[in-house]
């Protein structure tokens, strides 16, 4: 293996970034094609706020996770070439372990940025595949299209195209959570479940094909109430308050504790004032469709 | 125990799925127009017996219906080749007892009523009979099967794939609960602010009326459903026969929809949900087409002039001179 010296060492370029999604919007049983199982699927929204980027400079000395050291090592006896990842340095905003994709996010963009210094190109759905391959349980955020997955082996049932269309009016905020028992629903569909779920799903996918924000704000804070009585998320009261109050609803983060709350960009500053009132850190981000 | 095949089972999903309504859209008001609405809950019940075990190929079919349910039945039964009995009365005669003969379903008719000129109560008696008679039995009571209720969340996620704004009424004529009920239960998941407009008529007990012999069928009822949820509605409205069908011609006249007497009911409401709302978004249930009525009613009357408006309020039902009433709940 030989070591590789990279072309560009300007600090300014390149920089790979990935962005990642905001929460799971939506989530419920669907009636799989492949296995003819009800599942529980999710379905995320790319949002513009949330990244992960790396740029390469030799000087850095930056010390990175098992993770992205594994995948350096993976990535370099593939290509016979090896580049010291400490060189590549991290910028992200996405909280860590509160189902925000910070993890996907890391290993996408270090991929993207180690592959172009090596000089290998790929396309974006071959990059996204090679990263997350490695962590067995990545969320799919390789480009802008809304998917809709399962949410155990986090496969693509499938996907809305993307519409180029951008939302201001969401904040996002983390809190920690005794625990959300979301296996719990896998195994306790009613039947009435399964139907509900499907009303919100259409709402949903009629408000991605056609730019409506509120039809998609309905849909998620439906979901959201419906799967209330299968999370012991602490405080649900009180969050469901401020929405019913500032917003118009919420999504709750499956895999963690990520809480999104759709507002009006009007009613953006109040919601956050009233939020750090609670004691939560809010962040403003943008919807992706 | 034979359990069905597959691809029966996918004819009855196809079922479901071409029964649903035509959802025109006219401003703000938007019209749901099924062939037979009751298609839906009489296939989904059917399927929900199967998917629990409760329905294999040698299980008989019983219902009480003198309407469209009947009807849906019959063909569901015939196309999974169920044998299927239906207790009735005379207001099952013309299309649907024709319909129903056709598709091979057992029918018993009930000539007379009870005393206080209902059959409801003696049809229930008949269907007690018959479950004691007939050992495999599969009994789809649509007034308390929870399924006919649920059956009506795919109207719902019908309807959302093809509008955008939010739904400020739901006018819902009410028999069983099942459609009014399931339909605006599953609206308000998206739509929490939803006002439900229950339409009734005089003679049944369904929002306190008495019970006496109601001369307007395919609404109203002389017993009180489990699958109604009263609660969930903000105003209901009593609507004679003679409005409905006015209701229906004014229907046909200005929005070309040929719809039943249950639908006219509906309209007449709409109408005045529209004179005290000129700006919402206005939704009423339309559960069947016309044309089984035409050998029924008076043409005559249909083609005649509209009448003013009789409104009564609050609740002033008169059993001796029925008027078009409606009352906050």
């Amino acid at each position: 293996m030989t070591t590789k010296t990279p072309q560009s060492i300007d600090v300014n370029q390149p920089n790979y970034r990935v962005y990642s999604h905001a929460g799971e919007w939506i989530q419920g049983p669907i009636l799989c094609p492949r296995t003819g199982n009800f599942e529980k699927v999710l379905v995320t929204l790319r949002t513009n706020t949330l990244r992960t980027s790396f740029t390469y400079n030799s000087n850095n000395n930056y010390r990175h996770g098992k993770k992205i050291q594994n995948l350096a090592e993976k990535l370099a006896t593939k290509y016979h070439a090896h580049i010291d990842p400490c060189h590549f340095m991290k910028f992200s905003n996405i909280p860590i372990g509160v189902g925000l994709g910070s993890s996907t996010s890391d290993l996408v963009a270090f991929t993207f940025a180690y592959l172009h210094e090596l000089g290998v190109r790929l396309t974006h759905l071959q990059t996204y595949q090679m990263a997350t391959e490695y962590e067995g349980y990545s969320d799919p955020l390789y480009d802008s299209r809304t998917f809709l997955f399962n949410s155990k082996s986090k496969k693509e049932l499938y996907s809305l195209p993307s519409i180029g269309k951008k939302y201001k009016a969401a904040l996002t905020f983390s809190k920690q959570v005794r625990e959300i028992v979301t296996d719990e629903l896998q195994f306790n569909y009613t039947q009435e479940d399964i139907e509900k779920f499907k009303v919100i799903e259409a709402a949903f996918r009629r408000g991605i094909t056609t730019a409506n924000f509120k039809m998609i704000f309905a849909a998620a804070d439906a979901s959201a109430v419906q799967n209330q009585h299968h999370m012991s998320l602490d405080d649900y009261d009180e969050i469901k308050d401020i929405c019913s109050r500032y917003a118009m609803g919420f999504s709750i983060s499956h895999s963690g504790s990520a809480i999104v709350i759709h507002a009006e960009d009007q009613n953006l500053a109040l919601v956050r004032k009233v939020l750090a009132g609670e004691g939560y850190e809010s962040k403003k981000i943008t919807i992706s469709l | 125990m034979r359990v069905m095949n597959q691809k029966k089972l996918q004819f009855l999903s196809d079922y479901i799925k071409n029964a649903m309504p035509r959802v025109h859209t006219h401003g703000s008001d938007i019209f749901l127009s099924f062939e037979y609405m009751k298609r839906i809950p009489a296939a989904y019940m059917i399927l929900a017996g199967i998917r629990t075990g409760k329905i294999t190929e040698k299980t008989v079919i019983i219902e009480s219906s003198s309407g469209t349910l009947a009807i849906g039945l019959a063909e569901v039964c015939k196309l999974l080749g169920l044998e299927c009995h239906i207790v009735t009365d005379p207001a099952i005669n013309g299309t649907p007892e024709f319909f129903c003969h056709l598709l091979g379903a057992v029918i018993h008719k009930l000539d007379v009523p009870d005393e206080k000129g209902n059959f409801q109560q003696r049809r229930l008696k008949e269907v007690d009979r018959l479950r004691n008679d007939i050992r495999d039995h599969f009994y789809t009571n649509q007034y308390d099967n929870l399924d006919n209720r649920i059956s009506y969340c795919q109207v719902a996620a019908h309807i959302l794939q093809q509008i955008d704004g939010p739904i400020d009424f739901l006018v819902s004529p009410v028999g069983s609960g099942g459609s009014s009920s399931g339909l605006l239960d599953s609206l308000r998941l998206i739509f929490p602010n939803i006002f439900g407009v229950a339409i009734d008529t005089q003679g049944s007990v369904l929002f306190g009326d008495e019970n006496y012999e109601r001369k307007l069928r395919g609404l109203g009822n002389s017993l009180i459903p489990h699958n109604l949820n009263s609660s969930a509605f903000q105003r209901v409205y009593w609507v004679t026969q003679d409005d409905a069908i006015l209701g229906c011609q004014r229907l046909y006249t200005e929005h070309n929809i040929f719809a039943g007497l249950s639908s006219g009911a509906a309209f007449k409401a709409h109408e005045h949900l529209r004179q005290e709302h000129a700006h919402s978004t206005i939704m009423s249930v339309m559960p069947d087409t016309g044309y089984r009525y035409l050998e029924t009613i008076d043409k005559e009357q249909l083609i005649s002039a509209a009448v003013p408006l009789k409104i009564k309020s609050p609740i002033n039902l008169n059993r001796n001179n029925p008027a078009f009433t409606y009352m906050e709940l």
